[in-house]
Formats: structure tokens, C-alpha cells, sequence
């Protein structure tokens, strides 16, 4: 049936923005780490591109730092994103101030993220100190305009990671930042961040953030 | 005119319809009222009921009153509310609340607390209680959560004449508006369903509503609409 309302309407589901921020510097050259990052991503975005029976449709933006800011995967449906997907490479510093400078102005630019959307997750992974100065980029996705109000979780890679760093990103006590020692256990942290996403997006209320108890044993902090 | 129908998520939990409206047409004044229960609690249901009842009431003794001023108004929907509530629970009955009224004495007044939209349009332009502008979806406000009556949204007019309609809608709705589009949607409204005998226009809309276009909708979705016959210039 032809709803005679359809010129009147949204053609498409209200997107949930999903925004990685990712370390790819130098050092998630060794130990298997951009390796296993890469691989959990990847898994990350077959398991949203195929859950069908979601009330809001995932859409995926990733952002790399590792020697320069890059928009590795531009902000699209998890479908899209998974179909075009490929490999980040580590090299370089790490300019984290800057990547979040980059992730404050995608949320903002209400072009990008509508006001349709549902509040936006922002997902920071790093396995070390920022290299360049980062309070500017910091208060700008933590303290400011819509930025402020997107759900933030972070994952800490190894001995070397700044836990303070993220600690501060994620803003309030409640919020624990994750840690994992062995490469291989990012896959599990990415496996959480898939459930709790994908428990927002069948919720009655797909803005209310409900803190999820993980159970992949995963160290908190 | 208007309609309401339960949203499908709503209808695969075996929830009710937690929107309510009404529409009241007396010799004083006509009145339209839109409420969404927050939060798919239990009893949402209820409380989107009271809040239009009691907007009812109140407004009944605002129309008697020319002097009196909106805010005046509000605080009485608040406290005949409460009362209405009172055995249940204000936090659990939560809702928004949406209302337009224009008395025969022609003052005009639209208001807002909470989520969805109230937009009035006329041949000199449109007027919407919009929102602020950076949301991530909801603003979560509504009766039973609202410390204070500042948190209405409204727009008065003492002296309103002319032709006008104005359109009112429950975020499953208005949130899937295209924004450029709204005015249109309020003429196609007015223009397919006004004349026809108000049974069956509520039947026709409430059909509109469930067969909904947009992928993945899942609120439950009301609209009501107050115009009046005076001819408007730009006709389509």
C-alpha cells in the first residue's frame, strides 16, 4: 500500500551514530594489537549490518589517529561501512587531541547527525599518551554543545595506555574505563560495545543509556 | 479533527496506547489536546488521559476569564493534574502535553510541555513552539516531571482573527516529519479530511497513521488539528 504520507515523511529509519575514535600510532604495530583492532571491527560491523530486527538503523563513523587524523571510515550505515570496510595501519605519534577536535565537529554538523538521530555513542581506544595537546578537543566533545550529551566508553590497550586521559574523556565516576592487557581480548571489549548498542537499538527508548554489566570478565577500572 | 493509534511497539508488548487526545467545541472556545505518557511505564496511559481532561477543565475557567493571564492557565492544569493523578502517582503517569485553544472572544493560545509538535499556520507565515535546538531526541519534560511552569513553551494572542489551522502531533509523528514539509502535511490534512463527516474523517486518519511510511517506526502516533473554514489565499 502506498501511504499517501510518504512526501510528507522521512524516507529512512533514525540513525544511531556509532564514532570510533581509533589509536593507530606507531606503537599498535606490536603485539598483534591494530590486528586484533582490525579484526573487531570488522566483526563489530557484520553483527550491526545484519541484525534486521532493530528499531533504530546503526550508522558507523571511524576516526584514526597515528601520526596524522584521519576519517578511516566516513559516517554511513553499518551495511555500507561493512561492505567498504579495510584494514587500518599503525604508524606514527598520537595526536588524539586532534581526533577529537575532528569527532566534536561530525557531531555538531547537524548535516552529518540530524536531529532525528538517536544520542550517539563515542567509542575511544588507545594504548598510550596523546602526543599533541588535547584539553581543546577534549572540552569540546566532553563539555560542549551536542557533543556533551553522546554516551562515551573507552578501552585502554596495554601497560602504556593513559588511563587518567580517558578516565577524563568519559566525564563522570560512574563510567569505568575498560583495559586489556592481551590483544586478543579487544575482541571482547568490541563484543560489549556490540550488545550494549544493539540493547539501546531494541529498547523502547533507544536514548536512554542503560549501563550493561559485561560479561566478558573484562578489567575495569 | 484528529486520531490516535497505538504504535507496533506498543502493540508487540501488548502495551496500550500511551498517546491520548481530545477535542472539545463549545460556545466559549475551541480546544484540541495532544498528550504523550512517557517512558512505556504501566500506567503512562493514564496520565496522557488526566493531562487532557484536566486541560479541559482548566481551560473552561480561562475561557470565562478574558483577563486572565496563560500562566495563570498552566499552573491550573498542573494542579487539576496532580489531583487526577494523586492516587496513582505523579512520576509514574508522566506526560507531555500539548494544547491550542481560541475563544470566541478571539484570544489564541497555543502551549507545550514536553516532546512533539504545535505549529500554527496562517497566510502571514507559520509559528512553531520549537524545541531547543540540539537534541538528541527527547527533552523529557512533561506533567509530574516539571518543577516549573517556565518549562511551557506557549504562544498568545489576545486579538486573532483570519484564517488559520493549526496542527498538533506526538513525537512518533513529528519526529519523522520532514521539517520543510510540516506546513504541507497540516494542508493535505485540512484539504482531504475537513469536510468530511467526523467519524469517518478519524477513521480515514487513524488509517494514515498505521500504515505510517517512514522504516522501523515504532511510537505510537496521534494528531489533531483545529481550523477554521475562512478561505485562505494560498489554496492548493
Amino acid at each position: 500500500m502506498n501511504s499517501q504520507l510518504k512526501e510528507f515523511t522521512a524516507a529512512t529509519a533514525r540513525p544511531l551514530p556509532i564514532i570510533i575514535l581509533a589509536d593507530t600510532s606507531g606503537s599498535m604495530a606490536s603485539e598483534g594489537k591494530i590486528d586484533n583492532l582490525n579484526q573487531a571491527i570488522r566483526e563489530m560491523l557484520d553483527t550491526f549490518a545484519e541484525t534486521d530486527d532493530l528499531r533504530a538503523e546503526i550508522h558507523v563513523a571511524i576516526i584514526t589517529f597515528g601520526g596524522t587524523v584521519g576519517i578511516h571510515t566516513d559516517f554511513m550505515p553499518a551495511s555500507e561501512a561493512k561492505s567498504q570496510w579495510h584494514e587500518m595501519l599503525a604508524n606514527g605519534v598520537t595526536p588524539m587531541g586532534e581526533a577529537m577536535e575532528l569527532a566534536a565537529k561530525v557531531i555538531e554538523d547537524t548535516n552529518v547527525i540530524t536531529g532525528r538521530a538517536y544520542r550517539p555513542t563515542v567509542i575511544l581506544v588507545s594504548d598510550g599518551e596523546p602526543t599533541d595537546s588535547y584539553k581543546t578537543g577534549l572540552n569540546q566533545l566532553t563539555k560542549q554543545g551536542r557533543a556533551q550529551k553522546a554516551d562515551r566508553m573507552a578501552l585502554a590497550i596495554g601497560a602504556d595506555a593513559d588511563i587518567g586521559m580517558l578516565q577524563s574523556f568519559l566525564g563522570s565516576a560512574e563510567s569505568k574505563v575498560f583495559k586489556v592487557d592481551d590483544a586478543r581480548r579487544i575482541k571482547d571489549f568490541f563484543r560489549f560495545v556490540t550488545m550494549s548498542v544493539t540493547a539501546r537499538t531494541r529498547s523502547a527508548n533507544p536514548n536512554d543509556i542503560v549501563k550493561m554489566a559485561d560479561p566478558f570478565g573484562l578489567d575495569q577500572l | 479533527m484528529g486520531a490516535s493509534v497505538r504504535g507496533p511497539e506498543h502493540s508487540r508488548t501488548g502495551l496500550p496506547n500511551q498517546d491520548a487526545w481530545l477535542r472539545r467545541i463549545t460556545k466559549g472556545a475551541n480546544l484540541v489536546v495532544v498528550c504523550d505518557g512517557l517512558g512505556s511505564r504501566p500506567q503512562s496511559a493514564t496520565g496522557s488521559r488526566a493531562a487532557c481532561l484536566a486541560v479541559a477543565d482548566a481551560v473552561r475557567y480561562w475561557v470565562a476569564q478574558p483577563k486572565v493571564p496563560p500562566e495563570m492557565l498552566l499552573r491550573l492544569v498542573h494542579s487539576l493534574w496532580n489531583m487526577r493523578v494523586h492516587a496513582t502517582g505523579r512520576d509514574v503517569c508522566a506526560t507531555t502535553c500539548l494544547f491550542a485553544v481560541v475563544t470566541k472572544d478571539e484570544r489564541l493560545l497555543l502551549a507545550q510541555l514536553g516532546d512533539g509538535l504545535v505549529m500554527l499556520k496562517t497566510p502571514q507565515g507559520d509559528t512553531i513552539l520549537e524545541p531547543p535546538s540540539d537534541r538528541f531526541g527527547n527533552t523529557t519534560t512533561g506533567l509530574g516531571i516539571a518543577a516549573n511552569v517556565r518549562e511551557w513553551r506557549f504562544h498568545f494572542e489576545p486579538h486573532f482573527t483570519g484564517p488559520a489551522s493549526i496542527l498538533l502531533a506526538t513525537d512518533g509523528v513529528a519526529d519523522d516529519l520532514l521539517p520543510e514539509k510540516r506546513a504541507d502535511f497540516l494542508t493535505f490534512l485540512t484539504n482531504q479530511y475537513g469536510k468530511q463527516p467526523a467519524p469517518q474523517r478519524s477513521h480515514a486518519i487513524a488509517n494514515q497513521l498505521r500504515a505510517w511510511p517512514t522504516p522501523k517506526h515504532l511510537d505510537d502516533k496521534t494528531v489533531a488539528v483545529l481550523w477554521n473554514d475562512a478561505p485562505m489565499e494560498d489554496t492548493l
